[in-house]
């Protein structure tokens, strides 16, 4: 009996225990949400606050890192190539930012001396936290008054002395594969012509992203025309540059003594000081296929079958390459007809300067091409230029191409280093009639690579053909289907067509001079002496170009020169990155630019639930590497 | 009968009293009411934090994306406020016109609280140059909404949120031209989960400001 009664105790005693037990572990689990509720409550509060003004910070520093940048850009230091690998600025502590500011050209490269367009790119970080800011910048690397005067008038992408027509279906447009074409720079159409008979533009035409550069005196018509739709933007210049011919010197020498030697060309050709077109030689070979005649005073050349023959320097009557022959040329060349046919080659492989007298064919596949991208070719155009079914300043496989089109060249070349030049005076306006054909004709799918200038030529561009670089004409006649790619990067920023180059004012006038030398200009001097003879008749109203030291130790800058213009990079890297992903917005995260120039990326600060989502609050980091600066990724998207 | 009373001593030392057991389930429900409330506070007060919170960093999100579309912005094109604004971004080609790439359209969708960016994206099956002449310039005084709106049409765009959960989007503009603005004031207004309203705003200022020529 007390046995028992003993142990009912003890069990009542442990029933207790338990109860105890339990109150506890309801008040440990109680006090544990609640801790763990309070702690999530917190856990970011601080890192989101902290983020948020390191963020401004930052921004705030990369643009006055990115202004600084500008400055610098503005003075007559020579930044190109000072800055070791474009590094302007490094290291430079502002507010306790840490600051580096590059400057790179278009293809994210160092600037070398003749880049105008220029990338700035600020870079700030406060404690891990990074922005950047930039800027594109055209900075005209030469800024001398003999570059404003811009001779050749490569600052237009066209440029019509009489008139420029286009019909439906044909394109006047920036070619794609320039460098500023990343840029959408416009093409810039220039027009002598102050009457509405400059201009013909059918409707269906597409003259693309074009401004248009009028005579200040143009008629009320013509400004109607202008400010159509057809142009982008129109502008009107103050003063008209001359559109002279080349008179292309030094050939005549040719005629009484080039070399006659074949083999590797040198650098033949006199330097006779012929001022005009040169005469039309008497000669005419009866040489047959791979022979040179050099038993009268001009040679002759006809080459054909698959030879590859290196031609001498010289005066030649008559230069035929057909039926896949390869012709090498290098130096100064005279001839009176140059013929390149059925797949033939021309090919420069040296500096090179060509004279055609009478006629200059390219027919079939016959091509120009260059050995490599350092070689110069000049064409000195007296006559007729036939281009038909064949690409100069293009490679041999696309002017064998019959299926050529302006988009087979996919790679940027500089039309620059094939020039064609009109040398022919101004036609008989008499002798002129619609009906001819007109002495400079593109026709049947023909590609051309090339800087021309021919301001006293008629010229036609037909049937799918295209001008890719740029073009001077008389009369230019765009037809249906046919296309003209111009290449901003030509233009130095310095000529008539900116303001802010020695050639006007800083009130937006001609500096005194320019006006009556342009006036005075005899034709005969040509373009080799246009600079000449105007530039020593211009009083600059800067001639130091506003480079003045005035002893206080701060460098003297000329803001106007360098003009920059604003690129959203932070939203076009925001677009890039959802263009590959695009949930990542969506799912509420922050992005925040981390960039370091050589290795742009985003640092993505995911701050879930700022979009409405979970209500989490969490903080991560995940750094990722999404996108490397590329020009791909300045394009807009 | 004395056995017959032991059992009954047993039997009331084996349990707890009817007394015993309401006091005891009394103690247990007051604790109990007493926890719960006090978890119910601490959760009511959690989630207005956490409401707050997230008004807040949606607000935050909300500022920096529109912000890294809006610092280098040049002119805010046109303003609905049943639809939004559209905002001419950038001047590629410096021809002082609006070109259709160059114009973002923020849209504001009452019905789900969301606003969203809308561009132009052209087929990557067309040619650079077929690009460029699709991209012409248009007057300045087009109906931008409706000008994106034909594009989404034909599938040329790309939409995507800037932020959402948001119950009303008021713009104010310092001109009655908006294009003229240099500066204007959004307001995000958020209701909570307690129908409390929250207001942020926004301040944004165009640093580049300048209207297209035409």
């Amino acid at each position: 009996m007390t046995r028992r009664t003993g142990r009912k105790r003890r069990t009542i005693a442990t029933q207790q225990r338990g109860v105890a037990m339990l109150m506890v572990i309801i008040a440990l689990g109680a006090a544990t949400v609640l801790s763990g509720a309070y702690l999530a409550s917190r856990r970011n509060t601080g890192a989101i606050g902290q983020n948020a003004m390191l963020a401004i910070r930052a921004q705030w520093a990369s643009r006055s890192g990115l202004e600084l940048g500008m400055a610098i850009l503005q003075t007559n230091e020579d930044w190109r190539t000072a800055a070791s690998d474009g590094v302007l600025i490094d290291d430079l502590d502002l507010s306790g930012a840490d600051v580096r500011v590059v400057v790179t050209n278009l293809e994210g490269l160092p600037p070398e001396a003749d880049d105008d367009d220029v990338v700035l790119t600020a870079v700030a970080s406060v404690r891990g936290v990074e922005s950047s800011m930039q800027r594109v910048v055209v900075a005209p690397s030469n800024r001398s008054v003999e570059a404003s005067l811009n001779t050749s008038l490569d600052e237009f992408g066209v440029f019509a002395v009489e008139s420029l027509a286009m019909q439906a279906d044909s394109i006047i447009a920036t070619w794609p594969l320039a460098p500023r074409a990343a840029l959408k720079a416009p093409v810039k159409v220039g027009l002598a012509n102050g009457y509405n008979s400059a201009l013909s533009i059918d409707n269906g035409a597409h003259l693309v992203n074009a401004i248009a550069y009028a005579p200040s005196y143009a008629s009320a018509s013509l400004k109607t025309i202008l400010d159509s739709e057809a142009f982008a933007n129109s502008e009107l210049l103050p003063v008209v540059p001359p559109s002279l011919m080349a008179v292309g010197t030094g050939f005549d020498a040719l005629e009484d003594g080039g070399s006659s030697s074949t083999g590797t060309g040198g650098n033949g050709g006199g330097n006779g000081n012929g001022s005009g077109p040169s005469k039309k030689a008497g000669t005419t070979g009866g040489s047959t296929g791979g022979t040179l005649n050099n038993g009268q005073a001009k040679k002759e050349a006809r080459l054909s079958g698959k030879n590859v023959t290196s031609l001498a320097s010289g005066a030649y009557s008559v230069i035929e390459v057909k039926s896949n022959a390869v012709v090498e040329l290098a130096g100064d060349y005279s001839v009176e007809q140059l013929d390149v046919l059925n797949n033939g080659e021309v090919r420069i492989v040296g500096d090179t300067r060509i004279e055609v007298i009478e006629r200059a064919e390219f027919r079939d596949g016959g091509a120009l091409t260059f050995a490599d991208d350092q070689v110069r070719a000049v064409m000195y155009l007296r006559n007729e230029l036939r281009v038909r079914n064949t690409a100069l300043g293009a490679t041999a496989a696309i002017a064998q191409d019959i299926a050529r089109t302006s988009e087979s060249i996919t790679a940027y070349q500089d039309p620059s280093r094939l020039r064609i030049y009109g040398a022919m005076p101004p036609p008989d306006p008499l002798a002129y009639s619609l009906t001819e054909d007109p002495p400079y004709e593109f026709d049947d799918s023909a590609i051309v690579v090339a800087a021309i200038h021919a301001p006293n030529a008629d010229v036609r561009v037909r049937d799918q053909s295209a001008i890719i670089g740029r073009i001077t004409a008389l009369r230019l006649t765009v037809e249906s289907t046919a296309l003209v790619l111009t290449d901003p990067t030509l233009d130095n920023h310095a000529g008539y067509t900116t303001l802010v180059s020695q050639l006007y004012k800083s009130t937006g006038e001609p500096v005194t001079g320019l006006e009556s030398a342009v006036a005075s200009v005899d034709p005969n001097i040509g373009v080799e002496g246009l600079d000449g003879y105007i530039a020593p008749r211009l009083t600059l109203e800067d001639p130091l170009g506003g480079w003045v030291d005035d002893g206080s130790g701060v460098s003297p800058r000329r803001a106007m020169f360098v003009q920059p213009t604003e690129w959203p990079l932070t939203a076009m890297l925001l677009e890039a990155d959802n263009a590959d992903s695009k949930t990542t917005v969506n799912d509420g995260s922050l992005v925040v630019l981390d960039a370091s120039i050589e290795d742009l990326t985003i640092l993505r600060l995911s701050l879930d639930g700022s979009s409405g989502g979970t209500q989490s609050g969490s903080t991560t980091t995940k750094s990722s590497m999404l996108k490397t600066l590329d020009p791909t990724v300045l394009e807009p998207r | 009968m004395m056995r017959r009373h032991r059992r009954m001593r047993v039997a009331a030392c084996a349990g707890l009293t009817l007394v015993e057991l309401m006091l005891a389930l009394a103690i247990t429900g007051m604790v109990g009411v007493g926890i719960s409330s006090m978890m119910t506070m601490v959760a009511t007060g959690t989630r207005g934090d956490m409401d707050g919170r997230s008004a807040v960093l949606r607000t935050h999100a909300a500022g920096m994306r529109m912000r890294a579309y809006l610092t280098d912005a040049l002119c805010v094109l046109e303003h609905d406020p049943e639809l939004g604004v559209a905002v001419w971004l950038h001047d590629v080609g410096g021809d002082s016109r609006v070109a259709p790439s160059e114009v973002r359209v923020f849209w504001w969708d009452a019905a789900t609280g969301s606003v969203e960016i809308e561009r132009l994206e052209l087929p990557e099956s067309w040619s650079p140059l077929l690009r460029e002449i699709f991209d012409q310039p248009v007057p300045a005084n087009s109906d931008f909404f409706q000008l994106m709106s034909d594009y989404r049409a034909q599938n040329m765009t790309v939409r995507q949120t800037m932020v959402e959960g948001v119950s009303d989007l008021l713009f104010a503009f310092p001109t009655t031209n908006v294009s003229d603005a240099e500066s204007f004031d959004l307001t995000l207004r958020q209701t909570l989960s307690d129908g409390r309203v929250h207001d942020s705003l926004l301040a944004f200022g165009l640093a580049y400001h300048r209207r297209p020529d035409r």
